[in-house]
């Protein structure tokens, strides 16, 4: 009945395609008493969440178990929801539309701020209470992980457990426990009490937390001596062995990333000091060229894909990067499959690569400076040069490209107008290196584009202390970018800095957002990573009607402040972090770690083995 | 120069695929099959497939045709019989020849023939509707203003592109209507056009959202104007 009531629904919607499921390696289960049935949440449109490589291998590990049926649930875009809420439809999972309330367990992946409200969106949709004090025995159980789970507390009260770190190892033990919740009908408690104590997963309601006169926090623990005091996140210690789907979903309709994709290796040596994922997702572990070309291959032989990404931070750091993209190309090139990266480092081992990657298809460029002066570049550790910068865009427009996007931040630690400034330089630069190309060997008319975010400090960062700039310095910023900016050939793209605003409330936000997010959702904040329809009026509106300053958690931090993330591992120590602190304000570059051991601890810490 | 000319079942969730959505979800089927297909040349190299008549959103097919250029012959025996394997539900090979070349098989299409399902807001016997019909098809023309490419409001008389026009059931407030239409670049009907004219005609409510259309046969026409299929061209 609520199939078909559905199917007459997706008849009056935009791009129904995104909604049918049934896609080519979806998985199909019968449906039995024994089954466990997960509903994998991705907060967000599918054509985002079928993007997203670490749902992939989630989904592909949950059904792997026999008696587990993993299915999708997605935001529904607006004109769907508005007739689901018409017809009384409730939130049903891609595979076998199904209520979502029946499913034993919901997990949410955390993978940017901005869809908090997303979430909340999809419980409303499912009639189920937001907060876990609400909910009864009846209702699915809530777990959540992904990147933002790193610091949970804004969605403590929210979600019944969290995941930390990489999930192919924990939900199997998960799922393990919860076979024996349901032979031995323990309670939620029976099993939330119990999951508490597996390695890598946080269970709030079991953790109290006190806080000063200044709203700083005073103290954060358990309220049982028997669950641990901090949670260390889970990590695959071999990449070569570890889970990888072969048989990935092809979706219908044109997702963002509609490609095959190929993990090389987690992890980064660069230490970006800015960057969140370069630390969290420590240590270096890369898979070896044999497994990557060997998957690869799985990969397109049972999608039919016709593009093949490699994936990781800084890929063309993998040690044989080279090899592998030759082999690559060299077995698929009959076919037309295009091997493509993501945003490139500036150096010469892309352009040596790019030459490689054109023999099929030319694809799109882009290189992430990342800020405008050397100073900056500094600042940020980096390690890459002006001189950098002109090789590798010479060589690139002498290759034939004439289209490349710079990425960029504003609102930097240390930042000065000038810093900013030196970032239409760049954009000049580039101009000015494509003119110097021949004319013969050009490809048109040279177009260079600006893309210049708003920095947001982030925990587990080096600048997890610092304040982040305010809007009007954002703007202020922004404006003198803009009218700097005269060059005809140079695009300027630049965010609405109200939206770095939130996310910065909410990466280093605490417990007490949980009530401002509940009340942002019921005055109709959804989807707030959509420019369209993010409403910042709301978002204050909701801020004040809580009693609670969004300046508070932008502001600059001791460094003996409690964080509300202080007692989660993420394998890197905390000296390390303020050392490094310390070298950016004093624009000391430390450089790749791979040359030269910093003592972040995650090998020894996690492993047990040196670097 | 190797053509496979296959013929095709949309329908169930496929239905919701756009044409772009189809052509992309063959292609990568095709190269899950091992199709050594031909490409064009050029910096974004495409397999080289064309299609009969592109469908709208929503709409189910049981005879579309596909041409795809291949390289290599595969055996079209197997290819039937293992196609489950390779293709999503909903999707089907009902034949598969290999042709020589001919003209792009969007030139040739004359008519087509859909099953035209609507839900009225009233009950009708099949006695009356049959009376608005014959008055319907009986008009000496049937015409409308359509929107020129150059934006301006032209009247076109359709009459002459209704073939036939027949009821196939009435099942409380389910109308079952059959109707074979000009198609192609000598006149064009859609079935969604005429079920809105023959609803406003005969002052026939519809239940908004609830028309089904399902295209079951697909002709293009010999040197004698006889219907024949892409298969027999």
């Amino acid at each position: 009945m609520l199939k078909n009531k559905i199917d007459d629904v997706l008849y009056l919607v935009e791009k129904p395609s995104r909604y049918i499921g049934d896609e080519v390696n979806s998985v199909k289960k019968e449906i039995t008493d024994d089954l466990m049935r997960f509903g994998f949440c991705f907060p967000d449109v599918y054509e985002v969440g079928m993007s997203h490589l670490g749902s992939h291998i989630l989904y592909g590990v949950l059904n792997e178990i026999e008696d587990v049926y993993c299915e999708r649930v997605y935001s529904p875009w607006m004109d769907l929801e508005i007739k689901m809420r018409e017809r009384n439809i409730p939130m049903f999972t891609t595979e076998t539309r199904t209520d979502i309330k029946e499913m034993d367990i919901l997990g949410f992946t955390l993978q940017y701020e901005l869809i908090y409200t997303n979430i909340l969106n999809i419980l409303d949709m499912a009639n189920i209470p937001f907060k876990s004090a609400d909910r009864t025995e009846e209702h699915p159980i809530i777990m959540a992980g992904g990147s933002c789970a790193y610091n949970p507390e804004p969605m403590a009260e929210i979600v019944d457990f969290f995941s930390l770190g990489e999930g192919e190892e924990v939900f199997v033990e998960i799922m393990d426990l919860y076979r024996e919740k349901k032979k031995n009908n323990w309670t939620k408690d029976e099993f939330l009490s119990r999951v508490a104590l597996i390695d890598g997963i946080y269970v709030p309601k079991y953790y109290d937390v006190a806080y000063n006169d200044d709203k700083t926090i005073k103290s954060f623990g358990p309220i049982d001596a028997k669950y641990p005091e901090t949670i260390q996140k889970r990590i695959i210690e071999d990449m070569n062995t570890a889970y990888y789907p072969e048989k990935f979903i092809v979706p219908y309709t044109d997702v963002v990333f509609d490609r095959a994709m190929v993990e090389i290796f987690r992890g980064c040596t660069r230490g970006c000091r800015f960057c969140q994922a370069g630390m969290i997702y420590r240590p270096i572990r890369e898979k070896s060229k044999d497994v990557i070309v060997e998957t690869a291959n799985k990969i397109i032989a049972a999608t039919g894909y016709e593009e093949l990404s490699l994936t990781s931070l800084s890929t063309l750091d993998h040690t044989d990067v080279k090899n592998t993209i030759v082999d690559l190309i060299k077995d698929n090139a009959d076919e037309y499959v295009g091997v493509s990266l993501p945003s490139l480092r500036v150096d010469d081992i892309a352009v040596e690569v790019l030459q490689e990657i054109q023999k099929v298809r030319k694809t799109g460029l882009t290189f992430a400076p990342e800020a405008g002066s050397q100073r900056m570049r500094d600042v940020i550790n980096k390690g890459v040069t002006s001189e950098d910068l002109d090789k590798t865009l010479s060589q690139v427009f002498g290759l034939g490209w004439s289209r490349v996007k710079l990425y960029f931040m504003i609102g930097l630690p240390t930042e000065t107008k000038e810093d900013v400034g030196e970032i239409e330089d760049v954009g000049n630069r580039a101009v000015w290196l494509y003119k110097q190309v021949p004319a013969e060997d050009r490809q048109g008319s040279v177009a260079v584009t600006l893309s210049v975010g708003c920095f947001v400090p982030k925990p587990f960062t080096p600048f997890q202390w610092f304040k982040q700039n305010t809007l009007e310095e954002f703007k202020e910023k922004q404006f003198y970018l803009k009218d700097k900016i005269l060059n005809k050939k140079i695009k300027f793209n630049y965010p609405d800095p109200k939206t770095s605003i939130l996310e910065g409330v909410f990466a280093r936000g605490d417990r007490r957002l949980t009530d401002v997010l509940i009340k942002a959702f019921e005055l109709g904040c959804k989807f707030d990573g959509w420019q369209e329809h993010f409403d910042y009026d709301k978002w204050m509106e909701a801020f004040d009607s809580c009693g609670v300053d969004p300046q508070f958690y932008n502001r600059e931090r001791s460094f003996d402040e409690i964080l509300p993330w202080d007692f989660i591992d993420v394998g890197v120590r905390k000296e390390f972090l303020i050392k490094e602190y310390d070298n950016a304000v004093n624009a000391v570059v430390t450089g790749d770690c791979r040359d030269n051991c910093l003592g972040c601890g995650v090998n020894v810490d996690l492993i047990g083995r040196e670097c | 120069m190797i053509i496979l000319r296959i013929k095709y079942i949309k329908e169930n969730n496929m239905k919701f695929l756009s044409h772009l959505e189809l052509i992309k979800t063959l292609e990568r089927a095709f190269r899950r099959m091992n199709f050594k297909m031909a490409f064009s040349q050029g910096f974004n190299p495409k397999p080289k497939i064309s299609y009969a008549a592109p469908l709208p959103v929503g709409v189910e097919t049981e005879c579309d045709y596909l041409d795809v250029e291949l390289l290599e012959k595969v055996d079209l025996k197997d290819l039937l019989d293992n196609q489950k394997d390779y293709l999503p539900n909903g999707l089907e090979f009902v034949e598969a020849r290999y042709r020589d070349k001919s003209k792009k098989m969007m030139a040739l299409i004359t008519d087509s023939e859909y099953i035209v399902k609507l839900s009225t807001e009233e009950v009708y016997t099949k006695d009356s509707m049959q009376g608005k019909l014959d008055a319907f098809v009986g008009q000496r023309e049937i015409t409308y203003e359509k929107m020129t490419k150059k934006k301006k409001l032209k009247l076109v008389d359709v009459k002459p592109y209704i073939q036939k026009f027949d009821i196939v059931s009435i099942e409380d407030n389910q109308l079952t209507l059959k109707c074979m239409v000009t198609t192609g670049s000598n006149g064009n009907l859609k079935p969604e056009k005429l079920a809105e004219l023959f609803c406003t005609y005969a002052e026939i409510n519809r239940v908004e959202g609830k028309d089904r259309y399902r295209r079951v046969a697909l002709y293009t026409r010999d040197r004698n104007k006889q219907l024949i299929t892409l298969f027999e061209v």
